[in-house]
Protein backbone atom coordinates (compact mmCIF):
# COMPACT_ATOMS: atom_id res chain seq x y z
CA UNK A 1 0.00 0.00 0.00
CA UNK A 2 2.94 2.34 0.65
CA UNK A 3 4.28 1.85 -2.87
CA UNK A 4 3.78 5.01 -4.97
CA UNK A 5 4.50 5.75 -8.62
CA UNK A 6 5.76 9.02 -10.05
CA UNK A 7 3.67 12.06 -9.36
CA UNK A 8 2.74 14.30 -12.25
CA UNK A 9 5.02 17.01 -10.85
CA UNK A 10 8.02 14.64 -10.81
CA UNK A 11 7.39 13.73 -14.44
CA UNK A 12 7.16 17.39 -15.44
CA UNK A 13 10.45 18.25 -13.71
CA UNK A 14 12.18 15.21 -15.18
CA UNK A 15 11.00 16.15 -18.67
CA UNK A 16 12.21 19.73 -18.20
CA UNK A 17 15.66 18.68 -17.02
CA UNK A 18 16.04 16.14 -19.82
CA UNK A 19 14.94 18.60 -22.50
CA UNK A 20 17.37 21.28 -21.26
CA UNK A 21 20.18 18.75 -21.20
CA UNK A 22 19.32 17.59 -24.70
CA UNK A 23 19.25 21.17 -26.03
CA UNK A 24 22.65 21.93 -24.49
CA UNK A 25 24.13 18.70 -25.83
CA UNK A 26 22.79 19.33 -29.33
CA UNK A 27 24.23 22.84 -29.40
CA UNK A 28 27.57 21.71 -28.06
CA UNK A 29 27.68 18.97 -30.68
CA UNK A 30 26.98 21.47 -33.47
CA UNK A 31 29.70 23.78 -32.20
CA UNK A 32 32.24 20.99 -31.96
CA UNK A 33 31.44 19.64 -35.42
CA UNK A 34 31.33 23.06 -37.06
CA UNK A 35 34.02 24.78 -34.99
CA UNK A 36 36.68 24.63 -37.67
CA UNK A 37 34.49 25.83 -40.52
CA UNK A 38 36.07 29.27 -40.98
CA UNK A 39 39.55 27.73 -41.11
CA UNK A 40 38.31 25.22 -43.67
CA UNK A 41 36.90 28.09 -45.74
CA UNK A 42 40.28 29.79 -45.60
CA UNK A 43 42.00 26.56 -46.68
CA UNK A 44 39.69 26.23 -49.70
CA UNK A 45 40.38 29.82 -50.75
CA UNK A 46 44.09 29.31 -50.20
CA UNK A 47 44.05 26.31 -52.53
CA UNK A 48 42.15 28.36 -55.13
CA UNK A 49 44.77 31.11 -54.80
CA UNK A 50 47.56 28.66 -55.58
CA UNK A 51 45.60 27.09 -58.44
CA UNK A 52 45.06 30.57 -59.93
CA UNK A 53 48.79 31.20 -59.79
CA UNK A 54 49.54 27.81 -61.37
CA UNK A 55 47.06 28.54 -64.17
CA UNK A 56 48.71 31.90 -64.76
CA UNK A 57 52.18 30.36 -64.91
CA UNK A 58 50.93 27.59 -67.19
CA UNK A 59 49.48 30.21 -69.54
CA UNK A 60 52.95 31.77 -69.65
CA UNK A 61 54.41 28.31 -70.29
CA UNK A 62 56.45 28.68 -67.13
CA UNK A 63 55.39 25.82 -64.91
CA UNK A 64 58.97 25.55 -63.73
CA UNK A 65 58.34 28.62 -61.62
CA UNK A 66 55.63 26.84 -59.62
CA UNK A 67 56.56 26.56 -55.97
CA UNK A 68 54.62 24.95 -53.16
CA UNK A 69 52.88 28.27 -52.69
CA UNK A 70 53.16 31.15 -55.15
CA UNK A 71 50.47 33.30 -53.53
CA UNK A 72 50.59 35.99 -50.91
CA UNK A 73 52.65 34.74 -47.95
CA UNK A 74 50.52 36.70 -45.49
CA UNK A 75 47.61 34.40 -46.38
CA UNK A 76 49.40 31.43 -44.82
CA UNK A 77 48.22 32.59 -41.41
CA UNK A 78 44.65 32.92 -40.29
CA UNK A 79 42.76 33.34 -37.02
CA UNK A 80 39.50 31.74 -38.12
CA UNK A 81 36.65 33.54 -36.41
CA UNK A 82 38.31 36.04 -34.12
CA UNK A 83 37.49 39.00 -31.93
CA UNK A 84 39.44 42.20 -31.32
CA UNK A 85 41.76 40.46 -28.83
CA UNK A 86 42.92 37.95 -31.44
CA UNK A 87 46.52 39.15 -31.27
CA UNK A 88 46.76 37.63 -27.80
CA UNK A 89 46.83 34.16 -29.34
CA UNK A 90 48.97 32.89 -32.21
CA UNK A 91 47.36 32.52 -35.63
CA UNK A 92 46.81 29.13 -37.23
CA UNK A 93 49.60 28.29 -39.67
CA UNK A 94 48.66 26.85 -43.05
CA UNK A 95 50.97 24.79 -45.20
CA UNK A 96 50.49 24.44 -48.94
CA UNK A 97 52.12 21.82 -51.14
CA UNK A 98 51.80 21.60 -54.91
CA UNK A 99 52.47 18.58 -57.07
CA UNK A 100 52.36 18.56 -60.86
CA UNK A 101 52.03 15.37 -62.87
CA UNK A 102 52.02 15.06 -66.63
CA UNK A 103 48.82 13.57 -68.05
CA UNK A 104 49.88 13.89 -71.68
CA UNK A 105 51.90 16.24 -73.84
CA UNK A 106 49.60 19.22 -73.32
CA UNK A 107 47.92 18.51 -70.02
CA UNK A 108 49.24 18.62 -66.49
CA UNK A 109 47.41 17.55 -63.38
CA UNK A 110 48.02 19.94 -60.51
CA UNK A 111 47.30 18.79 -56.99
CA UNK A 112 47.26 21.41 -54.26
CA UNK A 113 47.10 20.21 -50.67
CA UNK A 114 46.49 22.54 -47.75
CA UNK A 115 47.16 21.37 -44.21
CA UNK A 116 46.46 23.14 -40.94
CA UNK A 117 46.36 21.86 -37.36
CA UNK A 118 45.38 18.22 -37.84
CA UNK A 119 43.33 18.83 -40.98
CA UNK A 120 44.02 18.45 -44.66
CA UNK A 121 42.19 19.38 -47.82
CA UNK A 122 43.23 18.61 -51.36
CA UNK A 123 42.17 19.81 -54.81
CA UNK A 124 43.13 18.67 -58.29
CA UNK A 125 42.92 20.65 -61.49
CA UNK A 126 43.99 20.05 -65.06
CA UNK A 127 45.94 22.82 -66.73
CA UNK A 128 46.85 23.10 -70.37
CA UNK A 129 50.40 23.86 -71.39
CA UNK A 130 51.83 24.65 -74.80
CA UNK A 131 53.92 21.99 -76.42
CA UNK A 132 57.61 22.57 -75.90
CA UNK B 1 -25.00 5.87 15.57
CA UNK B 2 -21.90 4.53 17.22
CA UNK B 3 -20.28 4.14 13.86
CA UNK B 4 -21.19 7.69 12.89
CA UNK B 5 -19.44 9.11 15.97
CA UNK B 6 -16.40 7.00 15.16
CA UNK B 7 -16.21 8.46 11.65
CA UNK B 8 -16.58 12.01 13.00
CA UNK B 9 -13.72 11.41 15.43
CA UNK B 10 -11.50 10.09 12.68
CA UNK B 11 -12.26 13.08 10.44
CA UNK B 12 -11.50 15.48 13.29
CA UNK B 13 -8.16 13.80 13.91
CA UNK B 14 -7.32 13.89 10.23
CA UNK B 15 -8.17 17.56 9.99
CA UNK B 16 -5.99 18.34 12.97
CA UNK B 17 -3.00 16.58 11.35
CA UNK B 18 -3.04 18.81 8.23
CA UNK B 19 -0.49 21.58 8.56
CA UNK B 20 0.65 24.41 6.30
CA UNK B 21 4.19 25.80 6.07
CA UNK B 22 5.52 27.35 9.19
CA UNK B 23 7.62 30.51 8.89
CA UNK B 24 10.95 28.78 9.38
CA UNK B 25 10.19 26.29 6.59
CA UNK B 26 9.23 29.13 4.30
CA UNK B 27 12.41 31.08 5.13
CA UNK B 28 14.53 28.08 4.21
CA UNK B 29 12.54 27.07 1.14
CA UNK B 30 12.36 30.53 -0.46
CA UNK B 31 16.13 31.01 -1.02
CA UNK B 32 16.37 27.45 -2.28
CA UNK B 33 13.60 28.04 -4.81
CA UNK B 34 15.17 31.36 -5.84
CA UNK B 35 18.54 29.67 -6.37
CA UNK B 36 16.92 26.95 -8.45
CA UNK B 37 15.01 29.48 -10.55
CA UNK B 38 18.18 31.56 -11.03
CA UNK B 39 20.08 28.50 -12.26
CA UNK B 40 17.24 27.53 -14.55
CA UNK B 41 16.93 31.02 -16.02
CA UNK B 42 20.71 31.19 -16.58
CA UNK B 43 20.57 27.87 -18.40
CA UNK B 44 17.72 29.08 -20.60
CA UNK B 45 19.58 32.33 -21.36
CA UNK B 46 22.78 30.43 -22.19
CA UNK B 47 20.91 28.11 -24.53
CA UNK B 48 19.28 30.97 -26.42
CA UNK B 49 22.35 33.22 -26.56
CA UNK B 50 24.50 30.31 -27.76
CA UNK B 51 21.98 29.52 -30.47
CA UNK B 52 21.90 33.16 -31.51
CA UNK B 53 25.69 33.51 -31.67
CA UNK B 54 26.01 30.23 -33.58
CA UNK B 55 23.50 31.41 -36.17
CA UNK B 56 25.28 34.77 -36.44
CA UNK B 57 28.67 33.07 -36.91
CA UNK B 58 27.20 30.84 -39.58
CA UNK B 59 25.74 33.84 -41.42
CA UNK B 60 29.12 35.59 -41.24
CA UNK B 61 30.93 32.59 -42.76
CA UNK B 62 28.33 32.04 -45.46
CA UNK B 63 28.19 35.70 -46.50
CA UNK B 64 31.98 36.03 -46.60
CA UNK B 65 32.30 32.97 -48.80
CA UNK B 66 29.41 34.16 -50.97
CA UNK B 67 31.19 37.47 -51.60
CA UNK B 68 34.39 35.74 -52.70
CA UNK B 69 32.52 33.20 -54.83
CA UNK B 70 30.53 35.90 -56.66
CA UNK B 71 33.51 38.12 -57.33
CA UNK B 72 35.81 35.32 -58.47
CA UNK B 73 33.09 33.85 -60.69
CA UNK B 74 32.42 37.21 -62.32
CA UNK B 75 36.09 38.13 -62.64
CA UNK B 76 37.01 34.79 -64.17
CA UNK B 77 35.45 35.77 -67.53
CA UNK B 78 36.61 39.40 -67.45
CA UNK B 79 38.15 41.11 -70.44
CA UNK B 80 38.98 44.18 -68.41
CA UNK B 81 39.09 44.89 -64.68
CA UNK B 82 39.53 48.21 -62.95
CA UNK B 83 40.22 48.92 -59.31
CA UNK B 84 39.18 52.23 -57.81
CA UNK B 85 39.26 53.64 -54.30
CA UNK B 86 35.75 53.89 -52.89
CA UNK B 87 36.36 55.99 -49.76
CA UNK B 88 39.75 57.42 -48.95
CA UNK B 89 39.33 56.71 -45.23
CA UNK B 90 38.19 53.10 -45.57
CA UNK B 91 39.77 49.84 -46.68
CA UNK B 92 37.33 49.40 -49.53
CA UNK B 93 38.01 49.19 -53.22
CA UNK B 94 35.50 49.38 -56.01
CA UNK B 95 35.85 46.71 -58.66
CA UNK B 96 34.66 47.20 -62.23
CA UNK B 97 34.56 44.14 -64.45
CA UNK B 98 33.84 44.29 -68.17
CA UNK B 99 33.17 41.29 -70.35
CA UNK B 100 33.11 43.31 -73.55
CA UNK B 101 36.35 44.16 -75.29
CA UNK B 102 35.41 47.84 -75.56
CA UNK B 103 37.12 49.71 -72.74
CA UNK B 104 35.87 53.23 -73.29
CA UNK B 105 32.34 54.00 -72.27
CA UNK B 106 30.06 56.42 -74.10
CA UNK B 107 29.02 56.89 -77.74
CA UNK B 108 28.14 53.26 -78.15
CA UNK B 109 25.95 51.80 -80.82
CA UNK B 110 22.66 50.43 -79.59
CA UNK B 111 23.85 46.88 -80.15
CA UNK B 112 27.24 47.62 -78.67
CA UNK B 113 26.40 47.06 -75.03
CA UNK B 114 29.11 46.85 -72.45
CA UNK B 115 28.23 43.94 -70.24
CA UNK B 116 29.89 43.99 -66.90
CA UNK B 117 29.64 44.04 -63.16
CA UNK B 118 30.48 46.68 -60.58
CA UNK B 119 31.09 45.79 -56.95
CA UNK B 120 31.04 48.59 -54.45
CA UNK B 121 30.73 48.72 -50.67
CA UNK B 122 27.95 51.00 -49.46
CA UNK B 123 28.61 53.85 -47.09
CA UNK B 124 28.03 54.17 -43.33
CA UNK B 125 26.64 52.70 -41.19
CA UNK B 126 26.01 49.39 -42.91
CA UNK B 127 28.99 48.87 -45.23
CA UNK B 128 27.18 46.31 -47.33
CA UNK B 129 28.48 45.01 -50.62
CA UNK B 130 26.38 46.09 -53.55
CA UNK B 131 26.56 45.10 -57.19
CA UNK B 132 25.20 46.46 -60.41
CA UNK B 133 25.39 45.38 -64.03
CA UNK B 134 27.10 48.38 -65.56
CA UNK B 135 28.87 51.42 -64.19
CA UNK B 136 25.97 53.82 -64.68
CA UNK B 137 23.32 51.24 -63.80
CA UNK B 138 21.21 50.83 -60.73
CA UNK B 139 22.40 48.94 -57.69
CA UNK B 140 20.77 45.62 -57.02
CA UNK B 141 19.85 44.59 -53.51
CA UNK B 142 22.80 44.45 -51.12
CA UNK B 143 24.63 41.14 -51.23
CA UNK B 144 25.69 41.21 -47.59
CA UNK B 145 24.06 42.33 -44.37
CA UNK B 146 20.45 42.58 -43.29
CA UNK B 147 20.14 38.90 -42.43
CA UNK B 148 17.60 38.26 -39.67
CA UNK B 149 19.93 35.77 -37.94
CA UNK B 150 22.87 38.17 -37.78
CA UNK B 151 23.74 41.41 -39.50
CA UNK B 152 27.23 41.78 -40.95
CA UNK B 153 29.44 44.65 -42.08
CA UNK B 154 32.39 44.63 -44.44
CA UNK B 155 35.51 46.03 -42.77
CA UNK B 156 37.99 45.41 -45.58
CA UNK B 157 37.71 44.54 -49.27
CA UNK B 158 40.90 45.04 -51.26
CA UNK B 159 42.00 43.92 -54.69
CA UNK B 160 45.58 43.66 -55.88
CA UNK B 161 47.55 42.11 -58.73
CA UNK B 162 49.24 38.89 -57.67
CA UNK B 163 50.57 37.69 -61.00
CA UNK B 164 49.97 37.89 -64.72
CA UNK B 165 46.17 38.12 -65.10
CA UNK B 166 45.77 37.11 -61.47
CA UNK B 167 43.77 39.26 -59.09
CA UNK B 168 44.13 38.82 -55.35
CA UNK B 169 41.05 39.52 -53.22
CA UNK B 170 41.24 40.21 -49.50
CA UNK B 171 38.05 40.34 -47.49
CA UNK B 172 37.34 40.99 -43.84
CA UNK B 173 33.83 40.98 -42.41
CA UNK B 174 32.43 41.53 -38.95
CA UNK B 175 29.30 40.18 -37.31
CA UNK B 176 27.22 42.90 -35.69
CA UNK B 177 25.82 40.32 -33.25
CA UNK B 178 28.93 38.59 -31.92
CA UNK B 179 31.48 41.30 -32.91
CA UNK B 180 33.63 38.54 -34.40
CA UNK B 181 35.68 38.96 -37.56
CA UNK B 182 36.45 36.64 -40.43
CA UNK B 183 39.28 37.25 -42.89
CA UNK B 184 39.45 35.35 -46.15
CA UNK B 185 41.76 35.78 -49.12
CA UNK B 186 41.83 34.17 -52.51
CA UNK B 187 42.93 34.80 -56.06
CA UNK B 188 41.37 34.39 -59.45
CA UNK B 189 43.04 33.80 -62.80
CA UNK B 190 41.35 35.73 -65.62
CA UNK B 191 42.48 34.04 -68.86
CA UNK B 192 40.75 36.51 -71.19
CA UNK B 193 41.76 39.65 -69.31
CA UNK B 194 43.44 42.17 -71.61
CA UNK B 195 43.95 44.96 -69.14
CA UNK B 196 44.08 45.43 -65.37
CA UNK B 197 43.73 49.07 -64.51
CA UNK B 198 44.43 50.72 -61.18
CA UNK B 199 46.26 47.74 -59.70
Amino acid sequence: MNQRGFMLLSTVFLTLILSFTAMLALQAMTRVQNGDQSLKLHAINLANEQLAMVESLAAQNNLAAVKNFNGNDADLQNYGLYDENAEDKPPVEFNVTTNINAVNENLREVEVTVTWNENEISFKKLVRVNSP
Amino acid sequence: MKNFHYVLRLTHCALNSERGFVLIEFVIALPLILMLLYGLSQTVLTIFSTAQSQAADYVLEVEAQDVLTRITKDARAACYVKRAVTYSDQDFDTLIINYHSIKVEGSLDIVDVIEGRVYIVGNKPNYRLQAKRINDGTFLNPITGGNFFGDTVITCLKYSKLGERVMHIELEMKSSVTQKFIRLSTAVFMPACEHMEGF
